[in-house]
């Protein structure tokens, strides 16, 4: 197995979309089933944990899903959606795994802090909320674009957009090394390659 | 005022341009200017999306162990595929063992023979049952297994001369018999899981 570097992930989710991802597993491509799994990590682990399991629990299903991804990998090859199915089968083993803890009695309880936003909290049971299943794909579609950028796009968009504290133009410049003046049109033409990698999808 | 720059809307969407400025292109968008209004709403949504991003990234080693899954299962299909067909060597034949000094020897009704191909031995017994046939019973094992998995099941052929005397398939615990097997000398087939065993001149004799 290639150790891949965040760049070369990166290319490989510009170049090729989920089904050319799928076909290239389909034929012996482990880069392929890398790039794949990492780009559905966060949609696939958020998940358990937004279902207030703990990390040990999370971590078996984000296995287990993987498993899953890899045996129907021929079904799944004309699929519509990928995002869709990872979050079914997802959401259905947290429901087996928090059915099991019941039953044995084991409370399993994150101490991650989450958010208590009703739309970000998982039933313990019963399908998502067209709502929530939304949100969870828009916020991968959105992720994954970002994750495409050139490295310094990259950096800028997340610094700018993902940090939970607000960086003054400054922060940002120092931290980019770039000065201040630059950080504004940088954003820009970041968030006009930005807007092209999506497609139109956001 | 002709559209801003996408650079200049995003700073009035952020509430950094001076009152005076804002005000032009707050103006501008009332104005209708449909292109402005996409880029607005687009800006608008991907902020937004962002900014509710809760989305949570698993640790490393949970990231890796998954994406061993790959190489883990092509490996193990791998080593089923890679093994074509063999003949099996004879190890142990209980006729051709030196009976022992002083010990009158009795013609034992059973002739064992043991054969082995990679890790399958093959493990048979010819009891004549007649003037001129026997029972052929054996037990096809794989090194190291306890649970017989891959030796259940498996189809089976006896042939002399090239033609197929007798198709049958070990039980589950890898045991075959093929009764009423004229004397002569025949092949055994045995289908594994990793590939044709054979077994060639097999004497099924008087012992």
């Amino acid at each position: 197995m290639k150790d891949h570097s965040a760049s070369q992930i990166a290319e490989d989710v510009v170049q090729r979309d989920d089904s050319e991802l799928i076909a290239a597993c389909l034929e012996g491509d482990s880069a392929a089933w890398e790039a794949l799994i990492t780009r559905y990590r966060r949609l696939i682990y958020s998940i358990p944990i937004k279902a207030r399991l703990s990390v040990d629990d999370a971590a078996d299903i984000f296995q287990s899903v993987s498993l899953k991804l890899y045996e129907k990998l021929q079904t799944l090859r004309d699929h519509q959606k990928i995002s869709s199915w990872l979050i079914t089968t997802t959401t259905r083993e947290c429901w087996r795994v928090i059915a099991r803890n019941r039953r044995e009695g084991t409370l399993a309880v994150s101490d991650e802090p989450n958010s208590l936003d009703a739309l970000s909290e998982i039933p313990a049971s019963g399908p998502l909320a067209d709502e929530q299943r939304q949100a969870l794909q828009q916020q991968h579609i959105l992720r994954q674009a970002v994750e495409s950028l050139p490295d310094r796009c990259r950096e800028l968009i997340t610094m700018l957009y993902y940090q939970k504290d607000e960086l003054s133009y400054s922060d940002i410049a120092r931290r980019m090394n770039m000065p201040v003046s630059s950080v504004g049109p940088t954003r820009a033409r970041c968030l006009e390659k930005l807007k092209k990698l999506l497609h139109g999808k956001i | 005022m002709k559209c801003p720059s996408f650079e200049r809307l995003i700073e009035y969407l952020d509430d950094h341009l001076t009152i005076a400025e804002a005000e032009r292109v707050r103006a501008h968008l009332a104005s209708g200017c449909q292109s402005c209004a996409a880029s607005r709403q687009w800006y608008e949504n991907a902020r937004a999306i962002a900014a509710n991003d809760d989305s949570i990234e698993p640790p490393p080693w949970v990231l890796k162990r998954a994406v061993r899954i790959f190489d883990a299962q092509r490996e193990r299909a791998g080593r089923i595929e890679r093994i074509g067909s063999r003949v099996a060597s004879l190890i142990f034949d209980s006729l051709a063992r030196p009976a022992a000094a002083g010990v009158r020897s009795t013609a034992s009704a059973n002739r064992q023979l043991l054969y082995r191909a990679g890790d399958y031995s093959i493990d048979l017994q010819v009891a004549a049952s007649g003037q001129s046939r026997a029972d052929l019973t054996g037990q096809v094992l794989r090194v190291g297994e306890a649970a017989f998995e891959s030796v259940a099941g498996l189809p089976l052929e006896l042939a002399h001369e090239g033609e197929t005397i007798c198709s049958t398939v070990t039980d589950e615990i890898g045991q075959f018999i093929i009764s009423g097997v004229d004397f002569g000398q025949y092949d055994l087939r045995v289908e594994t899981p990793e590939g044709r065993i054979s077994v060639t001149e097999l004497p099924v004799a008087e012992s």
